[in-house]
C-alpha cells in the first residue's frame, strides 16, 4: 500500500514539475487526468487508504477543492504542488470531466457493523445531510457525493471539519454540523455513508 | 479580547413543532452560550433547522470556483436588460467572489471578497488596462472594506483591521492594527459591510447566527464604531442580516438594506430598506417582519405596531446587499441622491427573485419611495445565475460600478452617449 502511495505521489510531483499549464490543451489535460488516476484509482474510484474517490463528484465540488489546494486554504503535501500548476481552464476541464465518470456501482461488502449503520442512518436524517448533499447523498452543486465514498475518507473529513482544518463551501454548514458529533457518531455516519449507493 | 463572548448567557429559544391545522405546540429549547465553542460554531439547527415541506430542497448555491472569463462576461452582459439610456460594460474581470468596494485617495479600487476566496484585491489602471492584484489573502470572510485618510479598513468576522498607507503598499501591505474586536466570532451571518461617514465613523450590522431565533445579546443590531479609540454605540435594534448601507448625503442619516428571514414562503416576507430617522429604532426582528407580519413562532405576543416599519419593501427573497446614494451628475437629475442597490438574488424561493440593480428615489425624510429597475437579467430561468450583484459604488466620472461575487467581476453602468 505504501509503495503505491509513494508511486502516486511521485506521479503527482512529476506533474507539478511538468512546467506551466497550457490553457485547454486536450493532451495536457489527459496527462493531468492520468496523474489524478494514479492515486485516485482507475476512473476515479479509489482503492487507497486516505485517498477519496473523485468520480461522479459534482463539478463545482471538484473545482472548489482544486482551488482550495491551489490557494493553500486546504493543506495537502501532495495536492498543493499539483494544484499550484493548474490554470482556471485546467481546473474547469478536470472538474467537468471527472463529474461525468460513473459512480461506484458494486454493492457494499457484507455489513460487519449493522448497529453502526443504523445509528449513522438516523444521524444522517437528523442532521439534514440530504438538504445539501442531495437525496441519496449523490452530491449537488458544491456539496460532495458522499454516498459510496471511502469510510476512512469520510471519517477524516468529519474530523477535519470539526477540528478546523476544512471549512464549508458557500455556506458555513459542515463545521457547525461536525462540531456537535462525537467520535462514535462520526464513525457511524462514515460507516453508513460509505455503504450507500 | 474576544469581547462579545463576555455577553454570553443562556439563550432560550422556542422551537415550534409545525403541525398542520392544529395549534402549534411550543417547545422551549436551551442553548448554553457560555462556552467558547458555542460562539465559534453555533448549533447547526440555528440556521438549518427551519426547513419546511413547502420550501424543501432549496439551499444556497455556492459560487463558481473560478471567475468567469472576459468572453463569458461579455456574452452574459448581452443578456442584461438596461433601463433606457443606461449601458453596462465589464470594468474588470478575474476578481474572484468580489464583494464590497472602496476607493483609495489615489484612484485604486479596493475590493473585498466572499469566504471561499478570502482575499482583498486592488484594481489599478495601467494605461487604460485594469490590473487586479490580490493584496490580502487567507482571511476568513473579508466582505466589508472601507477607506479613509490613506488607510484601508477590512472587517473579517470578529475584527476590524486598519492598514495604514495602503495605496503605497500594494506590493506588500503593512501589518494591520486591530481597531475594533468586540464582535462575535461565529461565521453564519458573521460577514460584514462597512459604511463610513465623513468623520470616519464605521456603521456595522451584527446579524444573528441563525435564520430565525432569539439570538444572544450583542447581535441583531447596528453599531456606530469609532475606529480611532475602539468605542461603539448601538444605533438600531431588531435587525436581521444587513450587508449594505450608506449615509444620506442630504441628512447624514444612516440607511441600510436588510435580508428578511427564510422558510416562510416564496412570497413572504419582503426584504427591507431601513432608515434611522431618529433615536435608536427597533426594526422588529425576530418578532415582526416587513413591518406588518408577526413571526409565526417568535412574535410571542408582540404586535408589529411596536416596531419601526421599513422605509421600503424591496420584495421577497431579492437579497439586497450593497447600496450607495448616487452622488454623481452623469445620470438623469431624478437619480441625484437616489439609492442604488445591488440585489444578490434568492436561494430560498422556487423561482428566484432579484439579481438586479435598482434605484430607489426617496425623500430625505423617507417619503414617497419609488423603485426603478436599472439593470436586470442576472437570473435566467427559475434558478440559474449569470451573476450576482453584491455591491455598488459611485465612480469619479459619475458612472457606478457593480461588484459581482458569482462571476468574479466588476461592471460599469453609465448613462448617455
Amino acid at each position: 500500500m505504501m509503495h503505491r502511495l509513494s508511486l502516486c505521489a511521485l506521479a503527482a510531483a512529476a506533474l507539478a514539475l511538468a512546467g506551466p499549464a497550457r490553457a485547454a490543451d486536450d493532451a495536457a489535460i489527459k496527462d493531468k487526468l492520468a496523474a489524478c488516476f494514479s492515486c485516485h484509482g482507475d476512473n476515479g474510484l479509489s482503492t487507497l487508504d486516505g485517498v477519496p474517490s473523485i468520480a461522479a463528484q459534482p463539478e463545482l465540488f471538484l473545482e472548489w477543492q482544486l482551488v482550495f489546494f491551489r490557494t493553500g486554504r486546504v493543506k495537502s503535501e501532495i495536492m498543493q504542488p499539483v494544484a499550484a500548476e493548474l490554470s482556471d481552464d485546467d481546473i474547469r476541464a478536470i472538474g467537468s470531466y471527472l463529474a461525468t465518470l460513473p459512480p461506484i456501482k458494486t454493492s457494499p461488502p457484507p455489513d460487519d457493523a449493522p448497529a453502526m449503520t443504523e445509528v449513522g442512518g438516523k444521524l444522517a436524517a437528523g442532521r439534514n445531510c440530504g438538504n445539501c448533499h442531495g437525496e441519496g447523498f449523490h452530491g449537488q452543486q458544491g456539496a460532495a457525493r458522499i454516498a459510496g465514498q471511502r469510510e476512512d475518507v469520510l471519517l477524516k473529513a468529519l474530523h477535519d471539519y470539526k477540528e478546523g482544518r476544512r471549512f464549508g463551501t458557500g455556506v458555513a454548514a459542515m463545521p457547525e454540523v461536525a462540531m456537535e458529533l462525537d467520535d462514535d457518531q462520526m464513525k457511524a455516519l462514515a460507516h453508513y455513508m460509505s455503504r450507500q449507493r | 479580547m474576544a469581547g462579545s463572548t463576555k455577553f454570553a448567557g443562556i439563550a432560550a429559544v422556542a422551537v415550534m413543532a409545525l403541525m398542520a391545522a392544529a395549534p402549534a405546540q411550543a417547545q422551549l429549547k436551551h442553548y448554553d452560550s457560555n462556552s467558547e465553542s458555542f460562539w465559534t460554531h453555533p448549533p447547526p439547527d440555528w440556521f438549518l433547522g427551519d426547513e419546511t415541506q413547502q420550501q424543501k430542497g432549496l439551499s444556497p448555491q455556492p459560487n463558481p470556483p473560478t471567475p468567469a472569463t472576459m468572453a463569458q462576461l461579455e456574452a452574459n452582459l448581452k443578456k442584461i436588460k438596461m433601463a433606457p439610456g443606461f449601458k453596462i460594460s465589464v470594468y474588470a474581470a478575474n476578481v474572484p467572489e468580489a464583494r464590497q468596494m472602496a476607493w483609495g485617495d489615489k484612484g485604486t479600487l479596493f475590493v473585498g471578497s466572499w469566504f471561499d476566496a478570502g482575499n482583498v484585491y486592488a484594481i489599478t489602471d495601467e494605461g487604460g488596462k485594469k490590473v487586479v492584484k490580490t493584496v490580502l489573502s487567507k482571511l476568513t470572510v473579508p466582505t466589508g472594506i472601507a477607506f479613509h485618510d490613506g488607510a484601508l479598513y477590512v472587517a473579517d468576522v470578529n475584527k476590524i483591521y486598519k492598514y495604514d498607507n495602503a495605496e503605497a503598499s500594494l506590493d506588500k501591505m503593512p501589518a494591520p492594527k486591530v481597531v475594533y474586536d468586540d464582535m462575535p466570532p461565529y461565521i453564519p451571518h458573521g460577514w460584514k459591510y462597512l459604511a463610513m461617514d465623513k468623520k470616519g465613523m464605521l456603521y456595522v450590522a451584527f446579524g444573528p447566527p441563525c435564520n430565525e431565533c432569539m439570538a444572544p445579546t450583542s447581535t441583531m443590531q447596528v453599531r456606530r464604531i469609532n475606529p480611532n479609540n475602539g468605542t461603539a454605540e448601538i444605533i438600531a435594534l431588531g435587525v436581521r442580516n444587513s450587508v449594505g448601507g450608506d449615509i444620506d448625503p442630504r441628512t447624514g442619516q444612516y440607511w441600510f438594506s436588510e435580508n428578511a428571514r427564510d422558510w416562510i414562503s416564496d412570497d413572504l416576507p419582503s426584504d427591507k430598506l431601513e432608515h434611522i430617522a431618529s433615536g435608536v429604532p427597533h426594526f422588529g426582528y425576530p418578532y415582526c417582519h416587513q413591518g406588518d407580519l408577526p413571526d409565526p413562532t417568535y412574535a410571542m405576543g408582540h404586535k408589529c405596531s411596536e416596531f419601526v416599519p421599513p422605509a421600503f419593501k424591496l420584495g421577497p427573497h431579492v437579497a439586497p446587499l450593497g447600496m450607495k446614494f448616487y452622488t454623481g451628475d452623469q445620470f438623469p437629475a431624478e437619480y441625484k441622491d437616489a439609492i442604488f442597490l445591488a440585489e444578490h438574488g434568492s436561494w430560498n424561493r422556487h423561482k428566484y427573485n432579484g439579481g438586479r440593480i435598482v434605484a430607489i428615489v426617496v425623500g430625505p425624510d423617507g417619503r414617497n419611495p419609488k423603485q426603478h429597475v436599472i439593470a436586470s437579467g442576472w437570473i435566467q430561468g427559475d434558478r440559474n445565475f449569470l451573476g450576482r450583484p453584491a455591491d455598488v459604488i459611485n465612480a469619479p466620472d459619475g458612472s457606478i460600478l457593480v461588484a459581482d461575487d458569482w462571476a468574479g467581476a466588476i461592471y460599469r453602468i453609465s448613462y448617455g452617449k
